[in-house]
């Protein structure tokens, strides 16, 4: 190609506290993100490290492309994930305007002035009720962009919004081994029986292979001419569910010490999910494939739909090899690499929003079950980076255990065997510490940074230290909305309890919490008990178990729709259905990420994270109530 | 010396920090990629739950790999099975596993030294420590061809005999043993080992409890339960030897090893590789046609028929 005819493109990166920057694109693939090793780096929290590429299609035109990013990119407030360039394009990466153009006079003249045309897009997870954090307002988008003729109409963006097989783009990640990787490279499963064999997976696995032939039907023929349509990762050569492969992923995180019950929370969790969301929230939510979700199912069956319901059960202790674990031979070493659980989350056919939330909401939830110990110092290794799902993660859900804390303990008195005299108590802001650690190693993260993960904290076993936590808890935190037909959350509510929460955990463990802190910028403290009754102790064996008939969860699914309702999935209860309280007139004074609450009456102020702003709170021990002011915008400050 | 690893949940592990499932013991000088093999070999998975009545009932899984460490071959001997309530009140497990170099391997077999009291721990209540001591390895020569465990129970002593003709026939493809919980396997994996060469018998990987086939080994003999998930892919392959220890069996195809098996007489002389598939092929229904001396390459088409 003469550099006459080479490609260029511009790209201007609008902030709402700096001046406008501006690049001129020549050479493709161009990647955009956070990461320093992007070819432009966008330092804001809500871009991914690497949020989009700009490439050529084999037309040589030039197209971006999202790469899987967790804020998106927007236009005309629709998430895109792969957009020609052929006229001047205003999007929204995250909460950054970016215009993209061919030509440099497109994006100085018309839309850019002042910028007020770039309407801001909602950020995802904002709940409808509440202040955008960036919120610039502008006229309608219609007026500041032309209505494309019928024929660009055609050939332009609107053709390319949906995922295409053979774009090029890397925007696959296995959920075995968070390979990421184009959907070219897809290898199949052989299916005849004489191909049997694989270098990584062993002599007894069928064989991986790149196809050449492909039935009508899109599956591949293997070297004997059956038609494959099981496909697999090309590094770990484990096999990826079509659905994984056709839904962008969510990854989820469940982190804990030993004996924490992070398998109970898993078991309940999904259990209450499935009945929970689509009844009061619109949403399906399923298995993605029987076959992986086999292990999560056996443990939902032997809690939940047990025949005996008056027989003791339990689940078997996590274990670090077998049934959980993939075995793979990568690069000479034996690797054990965590069974992803996966579930397919849409939105039902009767949400209110269907037909603009469909694309949006469809997506795979990848959840994974990690015994306690790989989260121990030192058990991080090459061979068994069965914890790095951490740095995909959207959300992590740390599971502290109250009945594993000594001082916890020593203000409990109840006849749970996990409080009897001698059981095992563990220190577990390590294990936090140790997970943050793990994660600012793999992702280069800065001390001193804050991650745009949202951490919870959840405290397990409720039911053991109700009587610990001085706030009435109703039976579910959301709402039935007679608008929607859906129910929506009540996150004024569970911001109170987080906040009620918190300050029980600085006055019992007080490191756990600038622990958390310092790490994540949005932490969120949420009781919860998955079986929602003490274990028993079988004096036969010595083990402790639960009837199935004793067992009532308790808020053991308001996590995952907390996380669903930053995503966007869930609306929030507006403030104006909350119950009316009487609340009290308070001096506030930001410093840094701490907000100082003066309360009538009180010499000491509150100290309240700045992720509290904007919601009523009640100052612990007493009853007081009061609002806390709108966070002002970045660039006020 | 042979070297040994004990892998349990403990309160406090061998190495620093480790605490729940990790290794208690192991021998002094032992290399991390073999400690990081056998961990790996520790994984066991329950038939019956927690609670269950027939926990008990749970199989023991005894198993013999050979793998290739430092580029020579080793033999592991491994047991792996359920174990007391660990420290918090929740399920537990032991794994026991000895490596032994060629040279110290006893003729009797893999399966005759796996079952020698006292050869594995099923228990450890000790604080972490180094293993110092050498293991001692019984010895043990010849065993009698006559399978007696087998004729009780399936009927006919002479399955063993099937079992190692299998092996010596077609010794890369997989035999399956499938059984009950409650029944003793390694008795039979131990008679069927005593019909093959002395030399060979090293060469014999098992396990009484197969649920998974670990990533860079092989496992000629494998025991399952009817319904586990392995047993679909025996339907793979369709020359792989299945016998159903849970079904009543009827008798097994005729041959010298099954003769001896039946009737504890010497083992014939060590037949070779050849004349075993012969053998073999005299019972098989259809006859393989000989290999062709010319690949499609190399032929060339026929000279022209000179006029008459």
């Amino acid at each position: 190609m003469n550099a006459a005819a080479r490609p260029v493109c511009y790209l201007k990166v609008r902030y709402t506290d700096r001046a406008a920057e501006l690049y001129r694109i020549e050479d493709f693939p161009c990647r955009v993100g956070r990461s320093a090793d992007c070819d432009i780096t966008l330092a804001e929290p809500s871009i991914s490290s690497l949020h989009a590429v700009l490439a050529l299609t084999p037309q040589g035109s030039v197209q971006i492309e999202d790469q899987w990013s967790t804020n998106g990119i927007y236009l005309d407030r629709r998430r895109v994930t792969q957009l020609l360039v052929d006229r001047r394009l205003d999007l929204v990466f995250g909460r950054v305007h970016v215009a993209v153009a061919l030509h440099e006079a497109e994006l100085s003249r018309h839309a850019d002035a002042a910028g007020a045309a770039v309407e801001a897009v909602p950020r995802e997870p904002a709940a409808p009720d509440q202040p955008q954090p960036v919120g610039i307002k502008g006229p309608p988008k219609a007026a500041a962009q032309p209505r494309p003729k019928r024929a660009e109409r055609e050939a332009g963006p609107a053709a390319t919004f949906s995922r295409t097989v053979g774009s090029g783009r890397r925007g696959i990640v296995c959920p075995h081994c968070w390979h990421r990787f184009d959907v070219e490279e897809f290898l199949f499963v052989a299916r005849h029986q004489s191909l049997v064999g694989d270098p990584v997976l062993g002599a007894d696995a069928p064989q991986r292979f790149l196809p050449s032939r492909f039935t009508p039907e899109g599956n591949a023929v293997d070297a004997a001419g059956m038609s494959c349509p099981d496909m697999a990762c090309p590094r770990c050569h484990l096999r990826i569910p079509q659905a994984a492969s056709e839904m962008p992923p969510l990854f989820l995180s469940i982190v804990g010490a030993t004996a924490s019950g992070k398998s109970y929370f898993l078991t309940s969790m999904t259990w209450e999910l499935r009945n929970t969301l689509s009844r009061n929230f619109a949403i399906n939510f399923t298995d993605t494939d029987a076959v992986n979700n086999q292990i999560v199912n056996d443990f939902e069956e032997t809690v939940f739909l047990n025949s005996s319901s008056d027989e003791l059960v339990a689940l078997q202790k996590t274990e670090l090899q077998g049934e959980l674990y993939n075995q793979v031979l990568l690069d000479g070493m034996l690797i054990n690499l965590p069974k992803p659980f996966l579930f397919t989350v849409t939105p039902s056919e009767h949400h209110p929003e269907y037909e603009a939330v469909r694309e949006r909401m469809s997506r795979t939830l990848v959840l994974y079950d990690n015994a306690g110990e790989h989260f121990e110092p030192g058990m991080d290794s090459v061979d068994n980076p069965t914890t790095q799902h951490l740095l995909h993660s959207d959300t992590i859900f740390f599971l502290f255990d109250p009945s594993k804390d000594v001082r916890f303990r020593a203000r409990l008195r109840s006849a749970d065997p996990q409080l009897a005299e001698g059981a095992r108590v563990q220190r577990q802001e390590i294990i936090l510490t140790e997970m943050i650690n793990r994660i600012k190693k793999y992702s280069g993260m800065r001390s001193g940074t804050k991650t745009a993960k949202t951490l919870v904290i959840v405290l397990s076993k409720f039911d053991a230290w109700r009587e610990l936590l001085d706030e009435e808890l109703p039976e579910v935190p959301w709402q039935w909305d007679a608008r929607c037909n859906t129910c929506m959350l009540d996150v004024h509510l569970l911001r109170n309890v987080s906040f009620q929460v918190r300050s029980l955990l600085e006055d019992v463990c007080p490191e756990m919490v600038p622990t958390a802190e310092s790490f994540a910028g949005e932490v969120l403290y949420l009781p919860n008990s998955a079986l929602g009754h003490s274990p028993e102790l079988n004096p036969e064996t010595g083990m402790i178990g639960i009837r199935p008939r004793d067992v009532a969860p308790f808020w053991v699914s308001v996590p995952m729709l907390y996380f669903f309702h930053e995503k966007g999935f869930i609306p929030a209860l507006p403030a104006s259905r909350r119950p009316p309280r009487q609340t009290v007139p308070i001096e506030c004074k930001v410093s840094g990420d701490v907000v100082f609450v003066r309360l009538p009456g009180r010499e000491k102020p509150l100290q309240v994270p700045v992720s509290y702003m904007g919601y009523r709170l009640r100052c612990p021990g007493t009853d007081l109530w009061f609002d806390m002011p709108q966070r002002r915008r970045p660039a006020a400050r | 010396m042979a070297f040994e690893l004990i892998y349990t949940s403990a309160e406090r592990g061998l190495r620093p920090g480790t605490r729940g499932y990790c290794t208690v013991a192991y021998t002094r000088g032992m290399l991390p990629q073999m400690i990081q093999l056998l961990e790996g070999l520790s994984a066991y998975k329950a038939i019956f739950p927690l609670h269950h009545e027939r926990e008990a009932d749970n199989p023991v899984s005894i198993s013999h790999y050979r793998p290739t460490m430092a580029g020579r071959n080793a033999s592991i001997l491994s047991r792996v099975a359920p174990a007391e309530p660990e420290h918090t009140q929740r399920s537990n497990k032991i794994a026991h596993h000895v490596v032994l170099r060629e040279s110290e391997c006893p003729p009797a077999g893999p399966a005759w030294t796996a079952s020698q009291p006292g050869f594995f721990r099923s228990t450890w209540d000790e604080p972490p420590c180094l293993i110092t001591e050498p293991k001692p390895i019984p010895a043990g020569e010849e065993l009698p061809t006559h399978a007696a465990h087998w004729q009780a129970l399936t009927g006919d002593a002479g399955w063993a005999g099937a079992l190692a003709w299998h092996f010596l026939s077609q010794n890369s493809i997989p035999a399956y043993l499938l059984f009950g919980p409650g029944m003793e396997v390694l008795p039979l994996i131990s008679e069927a080992l005593a019909l093959i060469p002395v030399h060979r018998r090293w060469e014999v990987t098992f396990n009484t409890y197969f649920t998974s086939l670990p990533a860079g080994a092989t496992c000629v003999w494998r025991c399952c339960v009817p319904d586990a998930d392995v047993v679909r892919e025996v339907r793979r392959n369709p020359r792989a030897l299945v016998i159903d220890l849970t079904l009543p069996l009827g008798e097994p195809k005729a041959n010298a090893l099954v003769t001896c098996a039946r009737e504890g007489s010497p083992l014939p002389a060590v037949p070779s590789k050849t004349a075993l598939s012969a053998l073999g092929r005299a019972h098989a229904p259809f006859v393989a046609l000989p290999t062709r001396g010319k690949t499609r390459l190399q032929m060339r088409p026929p000279a022209p028929r000179s006029a008459p």
